[in-house]
C-alpha cells in the first residue's frame, strides 16, 4: 500500500504498535543478508556537484542503493546548510522516502528472509533524519512544511519499531502535527500531509485516537485539493470502497488514467497503478482493471528499471498461484 | 481375493472420502516405506509396522492409505534426524495418513498440496519443524486425533482450503496451535490447544492467491494457557503473533466462536481485528476487515492477567491495565456478541447483539456430504506445486536462502531439464560454502522432471 513520493503510509504506522517481533539485530533465514545493505556512496567535494548528485539520485526511487546514497548525500547537504529550513525539509523528505521504500520492501518480503538487510538500512538512515528533525524543530517549528515533514519522518522510522508504546506516541503526535500543518496550509507537501492524516484517522482504533468519520472527510478533502496525487486518489478510492460506495471509488480510480508517466516519482506511480488495478478487481470492474493494468504495463515497458513488485516464493509462500500458474 | 478385499473395504468403510481400496502392502523395518508407496497402485494400503524409518515419503497417487500400525505401544516412527526437510508429502487425492509418529524434520511433518478428500488422522508429529501438519490448496479434508507440538509456525496449519474439519487434536508448544489461513468453511472443534504463543488463529492474510477467509466455526475447544514467548525468526510473518492470546480472528469473515473454554491466556481471550493490524503486506485485492463474526457463549476464565508488552501498551491506550476477554479494534462490520454482560471487552461498542438462541450446532461438519471432484494435475501444475512445497523451503529465485538462488540453477542447467531432474535425486556438493542438499529421490522421476521444467522454463521471479 504505497503512498506518495515523499511520505510514508500512515497505515503502516498504525500497525507498528504490534510489530513486536521485528527488533533489530535478530537472526533470519539469510543470516548474512545484512551485508547486502552496503553500497558505495562517494561524497563529492564540490558543493554544487554534491547537490546535483543528491538531486539526481533522489529520483531513483526504484533502486534502494541509489536512494540510500541520496539519503546520505542529503544528510551531508543538510549539515552544510544548518540554517536553511528549506534544505532541512528537502533532506528530510528524501530520507523519509528512502525509509518508506525500505519499509515497503520489508512488507513484500513475506517471510522476512531479508530482515537483516532491511534492519541495517533503517538503522543507518534513521539517525540522519533525527539530526535533521532536531534542527527543524529549532529553526522552523511551526512552519507547515516543517511540521508535516517531521511527522511523516517519525511515522516512517517507527513503522517497524518493536516498541509499541513509542509507536503509539508517535501516531498521536503525528496526528496533532499534521492537523496543525494542514490547518495552516491545506495542500502542504502536495496533499501528502492530508493523506497521512486521513490514514491515521481512518485506520487507528478509536480507543487510540482514530476517527473513521473524520478520516473519510479528510481524504475527501485531500482528493479535491490534490487531484493529481496518485496516492491520494488511490486511498480515496479505497476508503470509498470500504464505505460501500463502489461507483464513487471507480470514478476516482479513473482519474489515475490521465496522469502523466513521464516525470516525477515513477516507481510510486507504478505502485499506485498496481494497487489501483487490484482495487478495480475487488470492485469487479474488469474494464477499469484492464485500463489501469495497461497503463502500468506501458509505464513498465518504457522504464525497465522500475520494480514490478512481483511475488517471489520462499518458505512455502509467495510466487505464482501453483494451480493456475498466474500472478495474483 | 483382491476383488473380495476391495468389496469388503467398501462395505466396511462408511467414510465419504474413501473411494476404492485394493491390496495391502506391508512394510517391515528396515524396508523403505517410499519403495512400497512407489509400488502401490490406486486404492492400496501401505501398512507400516513399528520401527524407526529415516526417509521422506511422497504420495502423488490417488486413494493411497498410509497406515501406521501401533503394536504393544510401539509405533512406526518417521525420523528426519534433523537432516531431512519433510516427513510426508502428498499431492494425490483421497489420501489417508494415519498412525505415524513423525519427528525431527526441518521443514514440515505432514504436508498435502492440492489434495482433495484427504484424511490426516491419529498421528503424532513432533518438532522442531516449520509446520507439523500443513494441508494447503485442498478441498474436503479431515485433520483429527493428532498430537502435534513444537512448530516454528502453526502446529496445524490449513492454508487456502475449503471444507475442512480440524477435530479432537492436541496442539501445543508452537507459535500458533491451530491456524486456518484464507480458508473457507472450516470447523475447528474439540481440540486441546495449550502452551503455544497463541492458541487458535483464523486469518485472512495479504499477498496470497486466495483473497477470502470465511465461515470458520471455532467450537467446544479447550484453549488453555497459551503464553509461550514468541520464538519465531525476526521478520517472519509469525513474529507479529502476540503471546498470551487464546483466539485471534485476523481479517476473517463470518467466524463463529461458541462453547469454548478459554482460560489462563495471559494477554487476551479473543483478539479480533482487521488484517492490517498485524500484517503490513500490501494487497488491494483484499478487504482487510473482520466482519460478521458471532461471539456466542463461551467460558472465559482468568485471561489477561499479565498481557505481553505490545498488547499492554494498547490496553493502556484503552484505559486498561489488564487484558480482557474480547479485544477488538472495532473496524469490522456486523459483528455480534451474545450476552455481552458476561464478558469484558474493549473496542466492541459497535458490536450488535447476536440473535437470541443463535448457535452453530446445526453444522456438524464443514466437509461436503460426498467427495469433491479430484482433478488430475498436469505436469505443469505438479511442477509448480512441488516447487512451492519442496524447493522454496531452501531456495528463492534471486537470493541465497539455504541453497543457491534459482537464477544460478537456471544458468547451470539451461536447456537441460533431465540433467537437473537427475541431479536433484542424487545431489553432490558443488560449493563448500553451502550445506549439502538432501536427495530428492523420493520424488518420482516424472515429478522431478516437472519441477526441473518449471524451474528452467517458467520460473522468472
Amino acid at each position: 500500500m504505497r503512498n506518495n513520493n515523499l511520505l510514508y503510509p500512515a497505515l503502516l504506522a498504525t500497525s507498528a504498535y504490534l510489530i513486536c517481533g521485528m527488533a533489530y539485530g535478530q537472526t533470519s533465514r539469510i543470516p548474512d543478508s545484512a551485508s547486502d545493505a552496503h553500497y558505495d556512496c562517494p561524497i563529492p567535494d564540490s558543493g554544487e556537484v554534491l547537490r546535483q548528485k543528491a538531486l539526481g539520485l533522489a529520483t531513483a526511487t526504484y533502486d534502494r542503493n541509489k536512494l540510500g546514497c541520496a539519503a546520505d548525500l542529503w544528510g551531508v547537504l543538510a549539515r552544510q546548510a544548518e540554517a536553511s529550513p528549506e534544505v532541512q525539509i528537502q533532506a528530510l523528505g528524501v530520507i523519509t522516502r528512502y525509509l518508506s521504500e525500505v519499509n515497503t520492501l520489508w512488507d513484500l518480503d513475506l517471510y522476512g528472509i531479508h530482515a537483516p538487510e532491511w534492519s541495517a538500512r533503517l538503522q543507518h538512515a534513521t539517525p540522519l533524519g533525527k539530526a535533521i528533525e532536531a534542527r527543524l524543530e529549532k529553526l522552523a517549528p511551526d512552519l507547515p512544511a516543517s511540521l508535516a515533514s517531521r511527522a511523516l519522518f517519525d511515522l516512517a522510522w517507527t513503522a517497524k519499531q518493536a516498541d509499541t508504546a513509542a509507536a503509539l506516541k508517535v501516531s498521536g503526535d503525528a496526528v496533532r502535527q499534521l492537523k496543525l500543518a494542514t490547518s495552516r496550509e491545506k495542500a502542504v507537501q502536495g496533499g501528502n500531509a492530508m493523506l497521512a492524516l486521513a490514514k491515521l484517522e481512518y485506520e487507528l482504533p478509536e480507543f487510540s485516537g482514530g476517527d473513521p468519520a473524520r478520516g473519510v472527510d479528510t481524504i475527501t478533502e485531500a482528493f479535491q485539493l490534490a487531484a493529481g496525487n496518485p496516492g491520494v486518489i488511490r486511498y480515496f478510492a479505497y476508503v470509498q470502497t470500504q464505505e460501500n460506495h463502489p461507483d464513487v471509488a471507480a470514478r476516482a480510480l479513473k482519474t489515475l488514467l490521465p496522469l502523466p508517466t513521464t516525470q516525477g516519482d515513477l516507481q510510486q506511480m507504478a505502485d499506485e497503478l498496481l494497487a489501483g488495478r487490484d482495487l478495480a478487481q475487488r470492485l469487479q470492474d474488469k474494464s477499469l482493471q484492464k485500463l489501469l493494468a495497461d497503463k502500468r504495463d506501458t509505464l513498465l515497458a518504457a522504464h525497465h528499471e522500475l520494480l514490478t513488485r512481483a511475488h517471489t516464493a520462499a518458505n512455502l509462500h509467495g510466487g505464482v498461484d501453483p494451480i493456475t500458474g498466474k500472478e495474483y | 481375493m483382491r476383488k473380495l478385499a476391495v468389496g469388503l473395504a467398501l462395505w466396511l468403510t462408511a467414510d465419504a472420502s474413501v473411494n476404492v481400496w485394493g491390496a495391502t502392502l506391508t512394510v517391515t523395518h528396515p524396508q523403505s516405506i517410499q519403495a512400497a508407496i512407489s509400488r502401490a497402485q490406486r486404492g492400496d494400503t501401505v501398512r507400516v509396522l513399528p520401527g524407526t524409518y529415516h526417509e521422506t515419503i511422497f504420495i502423488d497417487k490417488d486413494d493411497i492409505r498410509l497406515q501406521g500400525v501401533v503394536d504393544q505401544g510401539k509405533w512406526p516412527i518417521l525420523d528426519g534426524e534433523g537432516k531431512l526437510n519433510d516427513g510426508i508429502l502428498a499431492s494425490g487425492h483421497g489420501v489417508i495418513i494415519e498412525g505415524m509418529w513423525v519427528r525431527r524434520f526441518k521443514g514440515n511433518g505432514i504436508m498435502t498440496q492440492g489434495s482433495n478428500n484427504y484424511q490426516i488422522i491419529h498421528n503424532v508429529v513432533e518438532g522442531p519443524c516449520f509446520y507439523a501438519i500443513f494441508p494447503q490448496f485442498g478441498r474436503n479434508g479431515l485433520v483429527a486425533h493428532n498430537i502435534v507440538s513444537k512448530s516454528e509456525d502453526a502446529a496445524i496449519y490449513v492454508g487456502m482450503s475449503d471444507g475442512i474439519d480440524v477435530l479432537d487434536n492436541e496442539a501445543s508448544h508452537s507459535i500458533i496451535g491451530i491456524e486456518t489461513e484464507n480458508t473457507r468453511d472450516a470447523l475447528i472443534q474439540s481440540n486441546y490447544v495449550h502452551d503455544n504463543v497463541m492458541g487458535i488463529a483464523v486469518t485472512k492474510l495479504a499477498g496470497l492467491p486466495v483473497k477470502t477467509a470465511e465461515r470458520t466455526i471455532i467450537r467446544n475447544n479447550f484453549i488453555i494457557a497459551n503464553n509461550t514467548a514468541n520464538f519465531a525468526p525476526a521478520g517472519a510473518i509469525t513474529a507479529t503473533a502476540p503471546a498470551g492470546v487464546g483466539i485471534m480472528i485476523l481479517g476473517a469473515d463470518f467466524t463463529t466462536v461458541e462453547g469454548n473454554l478459554i482460560r489462563d491466556n495471559n494477554s487476551l481471550g479473543i483478539l479480533l481485528s482487521e488484517t492490517t493490524f498485524l500484517i503490513t503486506t500490501p494487497d488491494a485485492q483484499m478487504n482487510p476487515l473482520a466482519s460478521d463474526a458471532s461471539i456466542l457463549r463461551n467460558v472465559f476464565l482468568d485471561n489477561g492477567s499479565n498481557p505481553t508488552d505490545s498488547l499492554k501498551d494498547l490496553l493502556a491506550a484503552a484505559g486498561r491495565s489488564k487484558g480482557v476477554d474480547l479485544f477488538t479494534t472495532g473496524k469490522g462490520r456486523n459483528n455480534c456478541i451474545a450476552d455481552r454482560s458476561a464478558i469484558q471487552s474493549v473496542g466492541a461498542t459497535r458490536f450488535g447483539d447476536c440473535a437470541p438462541g443463535a448457535t452453530s450446532t446445526k453444522v456438524s461438519t464443514a466437509r461436503p456430504p460426498s467427495p469433491v471432484t479430484a482433478p488430475s494435475y498436469t505436469a505443469e501444475q505438479k511442477g509448480r506445486l512441488t516447487y512451492m512445497a519442496v524447493c522454496t523451503g531452501c531456495h528463492t529465485y534471486d537470493s541465497r536462502l539455504i541453497g543457491p538462488p534459482m537464477v544460478t540453477v537456471k544458468a547451470l542447467y539451461n536447456g537441460k531439464p533431465q540433467a537437473l531432474a537427475n541431479w536433484i535425486a542424487k545431489p553432490t556438493r558443488k560449493r563448500p560454502d553451502l550445506p549439502e542438499m538432501p536427495p530428492q529421490n523420493y520424488l518420482p522421476p516424472e515429478v522431478r522432471l516437472a519441477v526441473a521444467n518449471y524451474i528452467l522454463n517458467e520460473l522468472s521471479h
